[in-house]
């Protein structure tokens, strides 16, 4: 495919980013912000019934939902769900941090911010809000971002709540998680300024940057989420939704490109054609009769059940529907524009598809006559220059053969009457919506870079304010203080580390991203110590102690500064630092002086080090016959294991070399001997004899353990073994 | 979510004022300006331009500062005008709202219901530009919103009242007995549905139940506690239910039809003498307290649990008693009252006091000797418990014992809502203490419970409800 010159095509892209906030509650009630993997502790079912809109219609998407018959049930957790989000309780005072974050981002991105802040109701039909409807209030308008001396506008800023996660969708029945809904969220709209695929990643990343670097984010997967719009030059703007990663939004965009180019130039066919909005009808022919015997299974089966088939003649279209609109990827198929129409009809009506002119008709096992008759049916006038429909054709030779297929082309639909009508109508209205271009639609992205029909994009947001919901006043002064301790722009803050700090890029790059930077700062100034070990406590101590399995939220900055003043004063070593906050993570409670006097962390003489190294070497003598100098790794092991913390790996390192080089054999003294394993034995016989008497031989497992304990490994595993199991089987006879 | 108070007195001053909500500086400045609600403007301030339409401001905003935007991204906000903001008008966009009517036609042999509107969250709609919630209850209004109605019955909507359901008292009640009374009797309906506030639904379904007797036909109260302008409303479900029991069931008795859980399945029926409303947003508040309710609505399917109730029987006559004394007082005792609450209410001639009492039945020292001399002054003292569930046993302390002797009426299992509405009616009939206190401890209208099972005390500590 040749490249594509976006200046010449006008490629407009802007972005919509959604960013879970750091906060302690939920937007709208008091409930903790977390995510649950458990099973659920309760379920609801519940039916949405659409509702009158603004001018008293009922939205029509809605009602074709409502056809479906479709019910919602939600999972809910006692500890994170609340009557709010089973929206069983009006919302309860709005969370001030959550307000007190939307203006500082406002700030930081020269936004026009208000001063009385409505809430909104924006509205949700597919289950994913409890009560229907999303609250969002806007923080601000026509801001800015400066981002290699060109501004990006920023649209608005509204903080808003997350809705449920959709955990499956199962037939009539949508299950979504209760956890989700209500976490306060920002979100931030650009203008479509950007005008390359790459300029639309850069300001994503930079935005995704600001957003982290302030420290009021919420991390990990699924916490930010972002939409790209885009549109070219006689097309118009389709918003690409779940979008999630960075690298998506390049081939994304040029997908989408491609596609709407390819649209207008069905468009331009169209206009070739002379096929006009008068050709479109909306006569639709039940034509059930015709293939009542068909061999086609679905429809078989369709008819059976009592569906109905109709049809209808669309004119001059025929060739049209078999052009590709998206190209085929890594393997699977190109999607032509007969697909396209058949997935919005199929996300709109539910029905599983719609049967095309420009289609195979053999691979549906329609018979000819069945085809006949239904043309005969539709009045459909053959093209006046009959030609074999090449089977494998693609937009480049699309040109050279339409030219001679002017005919009319057919749509067949299976399903009840109501929706058979319905799915028909949204084909015939998209087809009329061809003559224009490209329409105005939400798109979901996939993995390989095409999309796929979610909804035709609202006009305006289809907002209207929250009748439970009072105006919140902000005062001046709120602003003037929040505008003074404003966070750094995150790019300028790197800039002055690479100055200030001998760090790499890549810890700089994460110490602002993780949110890490004035911290990390303030402790660098206030302790003195090495940057590069406040970086690494920070980016990589927390990181493997969550890896470990141990909750890491449980460490504060107040134990980290705690943790660093005793470094500062050299009351413990940087090895104690892992231990320590191990401690923090399993027991919170404790302050970083308790959690070192429980791991019994104190700084230890060097003789009291080189008396552990001859304990340890005298415990391994068979070791190091065996492997000599080599037993060194294993050796520093155990030694480390005693002493981790208190004292500087490199100098017991040095001083275990020294003494495994000074070291000469000598005999073992340390196996336990058989009158010892013997006195041992007879010991925990007589302390154990219920034990024994009640589980006979089946004690052997509990004694064993209590054996080893006292032999402290001095021992012959498997022969000790055989001589527990003779003696108990003696003492029980 | 019971919507806020008040919205609809704003839109219907909306054609006097063209500055509704606004007050003070803010009013003077848009004035000024020639700006009036639904008027497109710019607003400049700081170098910054805001264009938007002007809204409509609440009423009991104290605000005098900020004038309400509808921006076009659809958002509302509020800019704060000082004497340095300019405003440019630049044109109007009026707030109209259209509610269609579907006509429906009528159907032989589907039977008849009134639908009786009182006002309350089940009759209302919102208006999606000012966000006020306005009633809505033509025949063509509902039909439209819930258009299986017309498949279970011919509906004939009325609305007799828009109020706010605290704002019942007893000459609505009566006004509104008499309305079910002239549908039954003149236009021989085969059921009564009355669409009313939930607050006091209760209150209501009681008076009703003491009002009309010898129903030949259902009574059936319902509500909603989310509007219909929500896709999660329960307002259609009790609809269907309701008007399902009022053309199909087999009862004759004023009942209500409310969600019974927290899932959108069934209904639950209710006597209102043994209901209340125990929470005050939940879609399944409404329990039937001391015994199990009356019955459940789900899916067209009515299944009554109740034993003993009046059936559906058209040649029943209907006998409707209107007399009703509104001088009756509900007082709730704590501990620390003051006896002028029973004083007052003696120098106010008032003719019945309801108390509910703590325990089985009491009321603090102090209070005894002002219900003495109210009771001497032939006002009738009922007493009830403020448990709600169990009865009266005013004879095993020495407390109750005092107050049997002083005259205090016990008022049995009877919740203090019920004994209100039951005096106001007996006084209505006699003052004669003797005949109140016998007509009381009568069971007029299924108020009273004589056996109280294990199942009366069903309020799902520690499991899931339903």
């Amino acid at each position: 495919m040749a490249a594509l010159n976006y200046k010449v095509l006008g490629l407009k892209c802007g972005l919509e980013i959604h960013q879970e906030l750091q906060t302690k509650r939920k937007l709208f009630c008091f409930c903790p912000p977390f995510l649950k993997t458990d099973e659920p502790d309760f379920y609801i079912r519940r039916n949405f019934r659409p509702v009158l809109g603004e001018m008293g219609k009922f939205d029509e998407a809605m009602l074709v939902e409502y056809q479906k018959g479709l019910s919602i049930i939600y999972e809910g957790y006692d500890d994170v769900c609340c009557t709010y989000e089973m929206d069983e309780t009006p919302p309860f005072k709005i969370s001030q941090a959550a307000i007190r974050i939307g203006i500082i981002i406002g700030l930081l991105l020269n936004l026009n911010l208000y001063n009385e802040l409505h809430v909104c109701r924006k509205n949700y039909l597919d289950g994913s809000v409890t009560c229907g409807f999303q609250r969002t209030l806007l923080i601000g308008s026509d801001g800015y971002l400066e981002v290699d001396d060109k501004r990006i506008g920023i649209t608005t800023i509204a903080i808003e709540e997350d809705a449920a996660r959709k955990i499956k969708e199962d037939g009539k029945t949508v299950t979504y998680r209760l956890d989700r809904l209500g976490i306060p969220l920002i979100e931030i709209v650009t203008e479509p300024d950007m005008n390359t695929p790459d300029e639309c990643m850069t300001i994503a990343y930079r935005l995704g940057q600001l957003l982290r670097s302030t420290g009021l984010m919420k991390r990990g997967l699924g916490t930010i989420r972002q939409d790209v719009n885009v549109s070219i030059e006689g097309g118009a703007r389709v918003e690409i939704k779940g979008v999630q990663k960075l690298e998506w939004i390049p081939p994304l965009i040029e997908s989408e490109v491609r596609r709407q180019l390819n649209l207008l130039k069905i468009r331009n066919e169209l206009i070739v054609r002379n096929f006009t909005k008068e050709d479109i009808s909306y006569e639709y022919l039940d034509v059930t009769q015709i293939f009542k015997k068909t061999s086609c299974k679905f429809m078989k089966e369709g008819i059976k059940s009592g569906q109905q088939v109709f049809a209808v003649k669309i004119p001059k279209i025929a060739g049209i529907l078999s052009t590709e609109v998206m190209p085929g990827k890594n393997g699977d198929a190109g999607i032509r524009f007969g697909k396209e129409i058949a997935q919005k009809v199929s996300a709109i009506s539910g029905i599983k598809g719609i049967i095309h002119s420009d289609e195979d008709m053999n691979t549906y096992e329609f018979k000819k006559t069945e085809i006949t008759a239904l043309k005969k049916a539709l009045k459909i006038e053959e093209p006046i220059k009959k030609k074999e429909k090449p089977k494998e054709k693609t937009t480049e030779t699309e040109g050279e053969n339409t030219e001679e297929e002017k005919g009319d082309a057919f749509i067949i639909v299976v399903a009840d009457e109501y929706v058979a009508k319905k799915a028909l109508e949204i084909t015939v209205n998209r087809i009329g919506m061809a003559i224009l271009g490209v329409p105005n639609e939400t798109r979901r992205a996939l993995e390989n870079f095409n999309t796929d029909f979610i909804r035709e994009l609202h006009g305006g947001a289809r907002l209207y304010p929250d009748t439970d919901s009072m105006p919140i006043r902000l005062n001046k002064d709120y602003f003037k203080e929040l505008n003074k301790d404003l966070p750094e722009l995150p790019w300028i803050m790197a800039d002055r580390f690479r100055e200030s700090y001998e760090l790499d890029d890549v810890t700089i790059e994460n110490l602002i991203l993780k949110g890490f930077a004035s911290f990390f700062e303030e402790s660098v100034k206030e302790f003195k110590i090495n940057p590069m070990l406040v970086a690494t406590t920070l980016l990589g101590t927390l990181k493997s102690i969550k890896r470990d399995g141990l909750n890491s939220d449980n460490i504060k900055y107040s134990h980290l500064r705690e943790l660093f003043e005793l470094i500062h004063k050299e009351e413990i070593a940087k090895e104690a630092i892992e231990p320590i906050l191990k401690v923090i993570a399993e027991t919170p409670s404790l302050s970083i002086n308790e959690a070192k006097d429980q791991l019994e962390l104190e700084a230890v003489s060097l003789a009291q080090v080189e008396k552990l190294i001859q304990d340890v070497i005298a415990k391994n003598e068979s070791l190091i016959k065996e492997k000599g100098e080599n037993a060194h790794k294993p050796l520093m092991g155990e030694i480390m294991k005693s002493l981790r913390g208190k004292i500087d790996g490199k100098v017991i390192a040095n001083k275990l070399k020294e003494a495994l080089e000074n070291y000469t054999p000598e005999e073992s003294a340390t196996q336990a001997s058989a009158r010892q394993i013997n006195r041992l034995i007879k010991e925990i016989f007589t302390d154990d004899e219920n034990i024994l008497k009640e589980k006979g031989e089946d004690a052997f497992d509990i004694l064993f353990i209590k054996l080893k304990k006292r032999l402290k490994g001095q021992f012959d595993e498997e022969k000790l073994a055989e001589k527990l199991r003779r003696d108990i089987k003696d003492f029980l006879k | 979510m019971n919507n806020s108070k008040g919205e609809s007195k704003v839109e219907k001053e909306e054609g006097e004022d063209n500055l509704v909500g606004y007050k003070g500086y803010a009013r003077k400045k848009l004035e000024a300006a020639g700006a009036k609600i639904w008027d497109i403007i710019e607003i400049k301030k700081d170098k910054r331009i805001t264009r938007g339409i002007i809204l409509p401001r609440s009423e009991f905003e104290n605000d005098t500062r900020h004038v309400n935007l509808k921006l076009k991204s659809g958002y509302n906000v509020g800019l704060e005008l000082t004497d340095s903001t300019k405003i440019n008008i630049y044109g109007r966009e009026p707030g109209e709202y259209g509610f269609p009517e579907k006509e429906v036609a009528t159907v032989e042999e589907l039977p008849t219901i009134a639908l009786i509107g009182t006002g309350g969250t089940i009759a209302s709609r919102l208006n999606y530009r000012t966000g006020a919630v306005l009633p809505a209850f033509s025949p063509g209004e509902l039909f439209t919103a819930v258009p299986e109605l017309a498949e279970i019955c011919n509906l004939k909507p009325e609305m007799v009242y828009n109020l706010l359901s605290e704002d019942m008292n007893t000459d609505y009640w009566i006004e509104l007995a008499k309305n079910i009374s002239s549908k039954i009797n003149d236009e021989q309906v085969d059921g009564i549905l009355v669409a009313h506030g939930t607050d006091t639904m209760c209150f209501t379904g009681t008076a009703l139940s003491f009002l009309l007797q010898n129903l030949p036909v259902p009574v059936i109260l319902v509500g909603s506690q989310r509007s219909s302008d929500r896709p999660s409303s329960d307002s259609a479900i009790n609809l269907i239910n309701a008007v399902t029991c009022a053309a199909q069931a087999d009862v004759a008795e004023v009942l209500i039809c409310m969600m019974g859980s927290t899932d959108h399945t069934y209904d639950l029926l209710h006597r209102p003498a043994l209901a209340r409303k125990m929470h005050s947003s939940r879609r399944d508040a409404f329990k039937t307290i001391g015994t199990i309710p009356f019955g459940k609505v789900q899916n067209g399917n009515i299944t009554i649990s109740e034993k003993s109730y009046q059936k559906r029987d058209k040649n029943r006559e209907l006998k409707v008693d209107l007399k009703m004394d509104p001088k009756v007082a509900l007082i709730y005792h704590y501990p620390g009252i003051q006896p002028e609450l029973i004083e007052t209410l003696i120098d106010n001639k008032y003719h019945g006091i309801v108390l509910a009492g703590t325990g089985l039945g009491h009321i603090s020292e102090n209070l005894l000797e002002f219900v003495k001399r109210a009771i001497d002054e032939k006002i009738a003292v009922v007493m009830t418990v403020q448990t709600l569930w169990g009865f009266t046993g005013m004879q095993v302390y020495e407390r109750g014992r005092e107050e049997l002797a002083l005259g205090i009426i016990p008022g049995h299992n009877l919740l203090p809502e019920t004994a209100y509405v039951k005096l106001s009616w007996i006084l209505g009939h006699t003052r004669n203490l003797e005949e109140v206190k016998q007509q009381m401890q009568r069971n007029i209208a299924g108020e009273i419970i004589s056996r109280e099972t294990t199942k009366g005390y069903l309020i799902f500590q520690g499991s899931k409800a339903d």
